[in-house]
């Protein structure tokens, strides 16, 4: 049997529609043409960026990272500059900024680079979504009370012993926190406040 | 028929070249493809089972997912997974994966690493049964009894159950608690 030389020829002998399996995955995927126009995005790439297909690349992204976006992709496109991992943020069809981590490389055929092929690698899970850069959120000193018990596992009657407060206001703190920290459960408002700092786990010291 | 097709250039080779770890694995659980940044994760396991790079805790469930992708039950695999590098060290990741046709038969399974986690996978407790530790994962994870309900394909019922039985093993009362016992030194009592 002919040993191949590249993983890319294994990938072909493999055989398999590997076009449409990309479509499905739940990675973030787009190519562009060497103009930087997108040209094809996957099933998850469009629910992040509707609409995009066929306009410019620096459409979708936010308005201070167009200049440099551009910049990059010219030197690029003219081989003088290498494909690097890097970070941007996208202008979401609400108006909203959506940070990503790209990895692209260019799109050959033969010898000729005549795109882009990138990937998206910020997708996360809801407790890793939250970046540690991120503000934290302003909590006040009783939802900052509140969130050191529910770290140390208390239910709401223990909360409400300890606090001196009715079960009823301890709810409603613990609603409030969830709130701030924008997490759907008491566990994963626990998990989030680790990530962002603001609760340490037994054993562990601040650094 | 992917927009794919129609795009100029050779995409399988770009595949190969990005720094998100992906792979192929044939209807027998083979690993028959990965990518350079695959091979950076885990080493070269082309020709070894899948199941060698998952944690041994989680095997059961990865090879649930992959039966039925085979199948034609189940489209994408949107999951954490333990994974087991060349020299045994473990890393955290998050993976999805699709089933790859040729045609309308399905030849396997294609997937790439959506996510890497950045601290090592928290430890295990040695008395759990499977099924805790898999529940006990997707609790670390901050997953809610529904979300672990769908993603290991079982009620909601016996979720709880399981639950319940995860926390009378780790001596604890909630599931916060069985979280921080699983990773602090609440475990070493």
């Amino acid at each position: 049997m002919a040993e191949t030389t590249n993983l890319s020829e294994q990938l072909k002998e493999l055989g398999g529609d590997v076009h449409a399996s990309l479509e499905e995955v739940s990675v973030p995927m787009y190519v562009l043409d060497r103009k930087g126009r997108i040209r094809w995005l996957n099933d998850s790439a469009r629910a992040l960026l509707p609409e995009a297909t066929g306009k410019n690349f620096t459409d979708v992204l936010a308005p201070d990272q167009i200049h440099p976006a551009k910049r990059h992709f010219a030197l690029r496109m003219l081989n003088r500059e290498a494909f690097d991992d890097h970070e941007t943020v996208l202008r979401t069809s609400d108006g909203g900024r959506h940070g990503v981590e790209i990895s692209s490389v260019p799109l050959r055929k033969g010898h000729r680079i005549v795109g882009v092929f990138g990937v998206m690698k910020s997708r996360r899970p809801a407790v890793d979504r939250h970046q540690e850069d991120a503000p934290a959120p302003a909590l006040t000193a009783r939802q900052h009370e509140v969130l050191r018990l529910l770290g140390a596992g208390l239910n709401t009657r223990q909360m409400a012993d300890q606090m001196g407060l009715s079960t009823e206001t301890v709810r409603n703190h613990v609603r409030a926190v969830l709130a701030g920290l924008g997490a759907r459960s008491r566990l994963e408002a626990v998990l989030l406040a680790h990530r962002q700092g603001l609760l340490e786990w037994p054993g562990e010291t601040a650094d | 028929m992917s927009g794919l097709d129609a795009v100029r250039g050779d995409i399988r080779s770009g595949l190969e070249r990005v720094s998100v770890p992906a792979y192929v694995i044939d209807t027998t659980g083979v690993i028959r493809w990965v990518n350079e940044a695959a091979k950076r994760l885990v080493g070269d396991v082309r020709g070894r089972q899948f199941t060698s790079v998952v944690a041994p805790e989680e095997t059961r469930r990865a090879r649930e997912h992959f039966a039925r992708k085979i199948a034609g039950t189940e489209k994408v695999t949107d999951a954490p997974v333990v994974l087991v590098d060349s020299e045994g060290g473990r890393v955290s990741a998050e993976i999805s994966s699709v089933p790859l046709f040729e045609g309308h038969r399905c030849i396997g399974v294609f997937g790439q690493v959506a996510d890497v986690d950045d601290a090592p996978p928290e430890p295990v407790p040695p008395h759990l049964t499977p099924r805790q530790v898999e529940v006990l994962r997707l609790l670390q994870r901050g997953r809610s009894t529904d979300q672990i309900a769908g993603e290991l394909h079982l009620s909601a019922e016996t979720v709880r159950n399981h639950v319940r039985h995860l926390l009378r093993a780790l001596g604890v009362h909630t599931r916060l608690e069985a979280v921080a016992a699983s990773r602090g030194e609440l475990l070493m009592r």
